[in-house]
């Protein structure tokens, strides 16, 4: 299962370098000491009083202003005065879509711990409801809620999704043991290996002892 | 602009879709999981509007819907629990292989 990263293209993480371009510009115009517009000059008091801390800033006017040897970043007489909702808007933008992909990200590692097992051992259980069910709310209530998980609903939900694959897997068997029937002419290698799709995932036992408390009935006799 | 929402948002939300369904694939979730998980951003959308989305993103081949076994009729399920995966293109424009100008900002 793909994990959520905070991996996107250049274009999708423009706001937050747009953001830090406005800085850059105005700082700029800072070193050079010859602020072009009044609009640069506002903004620069501005944002030494918002940080408080002079060091820090200067800190980063120096990584910025590296990054920009050319000087292409330039003011313009019109920006700076437009900028700042702007910036504002798309600061508080990246940082919203930065903590979702974080907690995306969490939530991804748990899925994937507990359900990637399922899902490589057979595509066909996306199609079930339980197994859907199941994923959906787990997402949903790591992703979107603050409250905490109750417990007794996720354990009605993976009861339900282990009765499903239990079911699953009995009328699998009996299928492929009908058509073992009526092949029966030599085609006792196909039903094995048909029976072999049908199988529970290896996993399967943990699950159960997880839930229930007790072995698998196959397994317990491995 | 489409009901009030412009082009940056819209392809915002789209993207997010992308990313929320990315998240579970193979898996899916239904609509009002989408929402939910959506609000977090874009605490103003509306249902219909990512309703819409789904449409588009669905007749654009990146998002299919899964009908379940009990779905007798497909038709008569409510949108809001109708389950909703990525398609493998779908997870090529989400992970960025594919480059889809439409939802690039």
């Amino acid at each position: 299962m793909a994990v959520a990263t905070t991996s996107r293209t250049p274009r999708q993480s423009r706001p937050a370098s747009l953001g830090a371009e406005s800085v850059t510009r105005n700082e700029h115009t800072e070193f050079a000491e010859t602020p072009t517009t009044v609009g640069a000059k506002k903004k620069k008091t501005s944002s030494t009083k918002g940080s408080g801390k002079k060091g820090k800033s200067g800190k980063r006017r120096r990584a910025r202003v590296t990054l920009d040897p050319s000087g292409t970043l330039d003011t313009t007489s019109a920006e700076p005065l437009s900028r700042p909702k702007h910036k504002g808007d798309e600061r508080g933008w990246t940082d919203r879509v930065r903590a979702h992909r974080r907690r995306q990200a969490s939530v991804s590692v748990v899925l994937d711990q507990t359900f990637g097992r399922f899902a490589e051992s057979d595509p066909l259980l996306w199609d079930r409801r339980a197994y859907l069910m199941l994923v959906g709310i787990v997402y949903d209530r790591l992703a979107n809620d603050e409250a905490d998980i109750p417990t007794e609903e996720l354990i009605a939900l993976a009861k339900l999704l282990a009765e499903s694959r239990r079911a699953d897997s009995q009328s699998h068997a009996a299928r492929v043991e009908t058509q073992a029937k009526e092949q029966c002419a030599g085609g006792s290698d196909d039903a094995s290996s048909a029976s072999g799709n049908g199988r529970l995932p290896d996993a399967f036992g943990d699950v159960v002892r997880q839930i229930y408390g007790t072995n698998v009935p196959g397994a317990a006799r491995a | 602009m489409a009901n009030g929402r412009d082009t940056r948002e819209i392809k915002r939300i789209r993207n997010e879709t992308l990313v929320a369904l990315k998240v579970l694939y193979p898996a899916a979730l239904q609509a009002e999981q989408i929402l939910r998980s959506l609000l977090a951003l874009f605490p103003t959308l509306e249902f219909d509007a990512l309703k819409r989305d789904l449409h588009y993103l669905s007749e654009k081949g990146y998002v299919e819907r899964v009908a379940t076994e009990d779905e007798r009729d497909k038709a008569l399920t409510p949108w809001r629990r109708r389950w909703f995966r990525l398609t493998p293109l779908g997870m090529e424009v989400a992970d960025h292989c594919i480059h889809d100008p439409a939802l690039e900002e």
